[in-house]
């Protein structure tokens, strides 16, 4: 194996997720090569490191920021009333809506008949 | 109060958020490098995660799946951050560092260096191998949480090793802003 091809494997290696032949031809490559023996070394300093790597809390206002935003409190409503109250208030919104829509359209076509009437009814006198 | 039951555990909200805001909350910190997007992420992670998860199956493993969710959530503001990127107005040397919310002492030192190795690293390889060494996931929980093949992990994290050295090295010896 040269050095290129242990180079690609070197993290497996590592994790000891090689296959036996591969673990093993690798191992014979490290015996015989400072520079990849120094690269297994780096990724092992480097898993170290990153796994000590101090944690970062969040800040203390974001438990109140989830749990009083509008998000949070409409799923909150929703699931202890098993789900169903929310859908039903939005398809009631949805009817109104309909329902102010056509309103709309018969008061304007009210008024377009009511001036053509009136139109007509001047042209006659 | 609102339950939830899984093959572990029955879980409040409250409950969930106590156990996993620390682990969650630091690993969205290392995917976006920004401590107040890192706040905004979380919450929209765990606010996802709770609308979820009532209609979950209780088998979920609910650790591998709040970071899928928190992977996608953090990958998806990266995404928006790059078209942001494009725009003529924004500066584009800008580093998403923390520096100034960060431990002054530890501006210079290693940690700040892996910090910084970890932001310049492709997001995919971050986000394994921050999997991998910070939170212990095995294999197939970052295949899972990841979604890719297990066989994909072994791959992402060779790359992402090879990748973290090459910053880390480059940072060491004085390597600027990329």
């Amino acid at each position: 194996m040269n050095c290129e091809r242990v180079r690609d494997l070197l993290s497996a290696y590592l994790d000891d997720q090689l296959s036996a032949p591969e673990r093993q031809s690798v191992t014979t490559h490290l015996a015989s090569c400072a520079d990849c023996r120094g690269i297994l070394a780096e990724y092992h300093h480097f898993d170290a490191l990153l796994s000590q790597l101090p944690r970062i809390s969040p800040s203390p206002t974001l438990h109140t920021k989830i749990f009083t935003s509008p998000r949070y409190l409409k799923l909150e409503f929703e699931l202890e009333r098993g789900l169903q109250r929310p859908q039903v208030v939005a398809e009631i919104t949805h009817n109104q809506d309909i329902s102010f829509a056509i309103l709309l359209l018969l008061i304007g076509f009210s008024t377009l008949l009511l001036l053509r009437h009136q139109r007509h009814h001047k042209h006659t006198q | 109060m609102v339950r939830v039951e899984t093959k572990e555990n029955s879980w409040s909200f409250e409950q969930i958020y106590d156990e996993y805001k620390t682990p969650i909350y630091n690993y969205v910190y290392h995917l976006v490098g920004d401590r107040e997007q890192a706040d905004d992420l979380t919450q929209d992670t765990f606010l996802k995660a709770f609308r979820a998860l009532p209609k979950m199956d209780a088998n979920l493993k609910l650790s591998a799946w709040l970071y899928r969710i928190a992977t996608n959530t953090a990958y998806d503001a990266l995404r928006r951050r790059k078209l942001i990127a494009w725009l003529p107005w924004q500066d584009l040397d800008h580093e998403p560092a923390d520096v100034d919310s960060a431990d002054p002492q530890e501006i210079y030192g290693t940690t700040e260096i892996v910090r910084a190795a970890l932001r310049r690293m492709p997001q995919q390889y971050r986000a394994a191998l921050l999997l991998y060494t910070q939170e212990g996931f095995s294999y197939s929980e970052i295949a899972h949480t990841l979604n890719i093949a297990e066989s994909g992990v072994k791959m992402y994290l060779s790359r992402a090793r090879q990748s973290f050295r090459e910053q880390y090295r480059s940072l060491e010896q004085g390597g600027g802003a990329k």
